[in-house]
């Protein structure tokens, strides 16, 4: 036979049998029709003297978290969510999982496509990105007043501060876990070793540091991201400066970015003393959480400036591994001349959701987050799913049931969404106790809440960058670390920072001063 | 010379090879064509949510702003010199890479060699970035062992911004070079062997057979795939930059090229203007070089693509 | 007639061995391609090997050649991590296979149509076709494109789109234009059809740059999950593996945006590198096994007969 009767013949099976996958693949398509399913399942004897409510939606859920969700699974837990909905919101889902690489180009042709979307569930730093397209999301003032009063009691002022935009408007529900994530750990052992105290202040750190250089000439003193160390260290150079604050305050009153401010030549100066003096490894930038990860298990940093769970927590095994008497703690926060420990301000949001504008199930969906606040029953099923077959009743905790392991549960959180952890703690997960770890994460928030909040003076007030969208300066990200780690003086940062403002900082500041100005008036 | 025949005619006479080319046509038209019209927006600040109608007209701003960015020029710059070394390096490395492996005698040998030399290519940029990672960062890195060991001062390669173009094109020739070869491979194969018997009969040795037939029978190909090698000049390759480089903000003086730059500039300003532009602006230049190109190549013997 | 014509073009002789080079350069040769050879293997060693090693055997000693415990829990994880791996396997088999053929069989028509230097107007098709590389539309409105046409959720949207590939046709043309003239001409003579000179005649001569297409085609439709991910939606029967795979790693790439804090539970810490190995090696071991049948066809050389040019 030809080539081209093969190719012939092939197309043809080809496109028989795709003939036959399309039609099954769209019979598949498990588009839940749990409105018909969940009232099928509600048996006609109940009498309520009330009718059943109408079913509202589906509302489309745009969820970008899979993790191990099953969909099998979720579909259980969302029929019985649904069920124990029927009476009072009586709403319908319709989750849109995908991937979170890729997902915000996935939510882009869907908004531009005109997709009916009614709730995007987001990291907070992504949905600022879509802050300022108008008329995109639906502010929730008054529906939290209306349906939502427990979500405003109950969750934490700071959070809400973080999802109010300049003019006020409540623009996501939060979740809220005061996750302490910028920090520092070292190694108790050495520092027992070489008879040194742990470190409370800059001075003392920097001797540890000296003295780990010194007898440990294999190992790095310290390492660490910036935006874990800038927010670890600026209390105890007084600086409200830092690589994870945007903006500031200057003496004259203007809305600058944090780390053109004067102070900030402290943070630099000190980072740059620190590589000079080989205290500090001068490829900090290079690394990621993982190459860090395997640096501190292998035993080749003594101080690290990482999230310290990571260090004391989750690597904990396989640092074990390399140094069975090895011993990991975290670093109180440095206190400043005065004998002050300060932290910036930290909002406890790591996830939010933003109902979309045209929405119409605005009302239900505040309703439906509110019920989970106050119904432990009803959050229980949503963020752990069904009872016996997704976990397991103990009483005051609850458990994964036999054979299913922590990471391949194939039902975690997905319906709920948000979190919060003085929910969570209402009905606390069995762990198998595991002392080594477990004291990490409370002593961590303890040694936290400790601490005097830094603040700028512009909380609540979120600059809008349209007006000067086509001013575009130097990026400071890139050339502030230079100073750092190359040969030139410490007088370099005078000369970027008036970079800077030369590349069009000038017109930046002037503008947002004066929106900050406007909004001052209006908040009197 | 071809007699000027009417626009039907043509058409009728060759009716069969205008069919063959009809879906080529249809289809480009369709997917390529006519999303072109979206390139519009550019001139507008777009919001998907609000479409066209809804969304500004700025006519050249966002240009105004890609051109204002503070580091455009050394962007630029990076992108091009970056793009140029790799046309003299990584360009003619798959070429020398086939000839080589087309030498090879032993038939098993040859296809193992093949095979693994395809495994780079899979590897995807961010575990290159791994790999690399353990063998030149200033801890353990193999690569500093190694040259200590031989009595050098290893340099610390992430805050050494000058090493690093080298760095990006020999990761780049590593990860490629098997795959790319394939072509060149088949273009080898595909010349007729009588010819190199018949050079080999006039007394001519293996290199003269391969430099006075092996490669003129290449050049074709070879020039084909240089034109549209200058297509990219004004692209970076993101994936690469972006997987190896990340967020080593000292390295971006020499390394950061437009592509990421923009990406950026993206996640913070809107992107979907800014990223439109920067197409617009990185075609046109793409164009203006192709056409050069291929009016040399066309010149030299009739080699351009069109 | 015509396929007496093609046959003596089709001789297929046992691989004669050209003149061979000189000694020392062969044995230099053999030299720097093991010493290639072991460039290439051994990061992908490293990386096989960590996709049968422990997460906490990684964490702690990173690569390595020789790991205290091999485990296959990194590829348990990734096949048991969704009841719907052996469907996307299929979906990706079968995407491949559908995909090759529909692109390859259409760009190779273009192909041959743009290589005849007689055909009218073939310089403005040929610009026509490759200007399609130079620019594009963007994202939003290729997606716009494909959903006006009802494809999305559907298979279609997988491959439709890329029924031409540009650059694919443009090396096709290329290889077809270096074919000797005589054989089209005589086939002519013969009174032969165009499409008959393309499949009878071309076609079979033109076996390396098929195979070459057909690799490079494949390899590109099994790696793909950018556009499962834009136009699957809601019908996830059509996920192919790597987006599946893409679902299981749901932390970004990104290290770039790092300000944002990412406050996961300990219980729902990404997968771990080795499980990330594993999955290179789900994706590239099928591509490797498959390869070699089609390599006889661009390593050996076509001995075309008795028409001298």
């Amino acid at each position: 036979m030809s080539i081209g009767k093969r190719f012939g013949v092939l197309l043809m099976c080809c496109a028989i049998v795709l003939t036959l996958f399309a039609g099954c693949g769209s019979g598949d398509n498990p588009q839940p029709q749990s409105s018909q399913f969940s009232s099928s399942t509600q048996s006609p004897e109940t009498d309520t003297p009330a009718q059943p409510l109408e079913k509202k939606g589906p509302i489309v859920v745009f969820h970008p978290f899979p993790y191990n969700n099953v969909e099998e699974d979720w579909l259980k837990v969302q029929a019985a969510l649904e069920e124990a909905m029927a009476d009072n919101i009586a709403l319908t889902f319709d989750f849109i999982v995908v991937p979170t690489d890729g997902m915000l180009e996935k939510l882009n042709v869907m908004l531009a496509g005109g997709e009916q979307l009614d709730l995007v569930v987001l990291n907070p730093g992504d949905a600022d990105k879509y802050m300022t397209t108008p008329d995109l999301m639906m502010p929730l003032n008054d529906l939290l007043n209306e349906y939502g009063k427990d979500l405003l009691e109950n969750i934490p002022e700071e959070a809400w501060i973080r999802c109010t935009n300049s003019k006020g408007e409540i623009m996501y529900l939060p979740a809220y876990r005061q996750w302490r994530w910028q920090g520092c750990a070292i190694r108790e052992d050495l520092l027992e070793e070489q008879g040194l105290p742990i470190p409370t202040n800059i001075a003392e750190l920097e001797n540890v540091m000296e003295t780990f250089k010194n007898a440990y000439p294999d190992m790095i003193p310290a390492i660490g991201l910036p935006w874990f160390s800038d927010p670890f260290l600026q209390g105890s150079q007084d600086s409200v400066a830092s690589w994870m604050t945007d903006y500031a305050l200057d003496a004259d009153g203007n809305v600058v970015p944090s780390r053109t401010l004067p102070e900030y030549k402290k943070m630099i100066a000190l980072y740059k003393k620190w590589v000079e003096n080989g205290w500090y490894d001068a490829e900090y930038m290079s690394g990621n959480d993982e190459s860090h990860a395997l640096l501190w298990n292998t035993g080749r940093i003594g101080i690290w400036f990482c999230d310290p769970h990571r260090a004391l927590d989750w690597n904990y095994d396989s640092f074990k591994q390399n140094f069975p008497d090895g011993k990991g703690t975290f670093l109180p926060i440095p206190t400043n001349e005065a004998g002050v420990k300060k932290f910036p301000i930290s909002y406890g949001v790591g996830r939010v959701v933003w109902i979309k504008k045209d929405s119409q199930y605005g009302a239900e969906i505040v309703q439906y987050f509110n019920k989970l606040m106050t119904d432990p029953d009803f959050y229980m099923l949503a963020t752990n799913g069904v009872e016996g077959e997704h976990w397991v009743d103990l009483g005051d905790e609850w458990a994964l049931p036999e054979g299913v392991s922590s990471d391949k549960r194939p039902y975690s959180n997905l319906l709920a969404i948000l979190s919060w952890e003085f929910r969570d703690n209402l009905k606390p997960a069995r762990r198998t106790p595991r002392p080594e770890v477990d004291w990490v994460n409370d002593a961590l928030n303890a040694e936290y809440a400790s601490a005097e909040l830094i603040l700028t003076g512009l909380e609540g007030f979120m600059p809008d960058q349209e007006p000067v969208a086509q001013y575009n300066p130097i990026d400071l990200d890139t050339y502030l670390p230079q100073v750092i780690v190359t040969d030139v003086s410490i007088d370099e940062f005078d000369n970027v920072i008036q970079q800077w403002y030369d590349t069009g900082g000038r017109e930046i500041v002037a503008e947002y001063t004066r929106q900050y100005n406007e909004w001052l008036e209006a908040n009197k | 010379m071809r007699p000027h025949k009417s626009f039907i005619q043509n058409i009728v006479k060759y009716r069969y090879l205008y069919l063959m080319v009809l879906p080529t046509i249809v289809c480009l038209l369709i997917f390529n064509y006519y999303p072109l019209w979206g390139l519009r927006m550019a001139f507008y600040t777009y919001y998907p949510t609000k479409g066209f109608s809804g969304s500004p007209f700025v006519g050249l701003q966002n240009f105004v702003t890609l051109f204002n960015m503070a580091d455009f020029g050394k962007q630029v710059y990076n992108t091009i010199i970056i793009n140029i070394y790799k046309l003299i390096l990584s360009f003619p490395a798959p070429i020398i890479f086939a000839i080589l492996i087309a030498e090879v005698r032993q038939r098993h040998f040859k296809r193992a060699v093949q095979t693994i030399s395809y495994l780079p290519h899979f590897v995807s940029w961010i575990v290159v970035n791994a790999l690399l990672y353990a063998l030149i960062n200033g801890n353990y890195g193999t690569i500093n062992i190694a040259m200590q060991s031989m009595g050098m001062t290893p340099p610390k390669w992430y805050v050494r911004p000058d090493l690093w173009r080298a760095i990006l094109i020999i990761t780049e020739v590593w990860k490629n070079v098997g795959f790319g070869s394939i072509l060149y491979l088949a273009a080898i194969a595909n010349i007729n062997q009588e010819m190199y018997e018949a050079a080999a009969i006039d007394g001519a040795s293996r290199f003269q057979q391969i430099c006075r037939i092996m490669l003129p029978c290449l050049v074709p190909t070879i020039i084909v795939m240089l034109i549209m090698q200058m297509g990219g000049m004004m692209r970076g390759n993101f994936q690469q930059v972006f997987a190896l480089v990340g967020s080593n903000t000292p390295l971006y003086s020499t390394v950061d090229v437009l592509d990421t730059s923009i990406y950026r500039l993206g996640l913070e300003k809107n992107q979907f203007s800014l990223g439109t532009a920067m197409g617009i602006f990185q075609s046109a230049i793409s164009f203006v070089l192709v056409m050069i190109t291929n009016k040399i190549a066309n010149k030299v013997g009739e080699y351009g693509i069109w | 007639m015509v396929n007496k014509a093609a046959a003596v073009h089709r001789r297929k002789s046992k691989w004669q061995e050209p003149i061979a080079a000189s000694r020392p350069f062969r044995v230099f040769n053999t030299l720097l391609m093991i010493l290639l050879t072991l460039l290439f293997l051994i990061p992908f060693l490293l990386v096989a090997i960590a996709s049968f090693t422990p997460e906490i055997e990684i964490a702690a000693k990173g690569f390595q050649f020789f790991p205290s415990e091999l485990t296959l829990y990194n590829y348990k994880y990734l096949f048991g991590a969704s009841d719907k791996f052996v469907r996307a396997l299929f979906v990706t088999i079968f995407l491949t296979l559908i995909g090759t053929t529909n692109t390859l069989f259409f760009t190779s028509l273009g192909a041959y149509a743009l290589s005849r230097k007689y055909l009218p107007y073939r310089k403005g098709l040929t610009f026509f076709v490759y200007l399609t590389m130079l620019v594009s539309g963007g994202l939003i409105p290729s997606y716009m494109v494909v959903r006006n046409l009802g494809m999305v959720d559907t298979l279609f949207a997988l491959f439709v789109p890329g029924t031409i590939a540009t650059w694919n046709l443009i090396i096709m043309r290329n290889s077809f234009m270096m074919q000797p003239e005589s054989l089209e001409e005589s086939a002519k003579i013969d009174g032969a059809g165009d499409f008959t000179i393309f499949f009878r005649i071309i076609l079979p001569i033109s076996k390396p740059i098929i195979a070459t297409m057909i690799v490079y085609l494949a390899v590109g439709y099994w790696n793909e999950w950018f556009a499962p991910m834009l136009y699957i939606t809601r019908n996830k029967d059509m996920a192919t593996m790597q987006y599946l795979l893409r679902e299981i790693f749901q932390s970004t790439s990104q290290s770039l945006s790092s300000k944002q804090a990412m406050t996961m539970r300990a219980d729902q810490l990404p997968p771990s590198q080795s499980v990330k190995m594993a999955a290179v090696m789900v994706t590239v071991v099928p591509i490797l096994c498959v390869y070699p049948f089609l390599q006889k066809y661009f390593v050996h050389g076509i001995m075309i007969g008795a028409i001298k040019e």
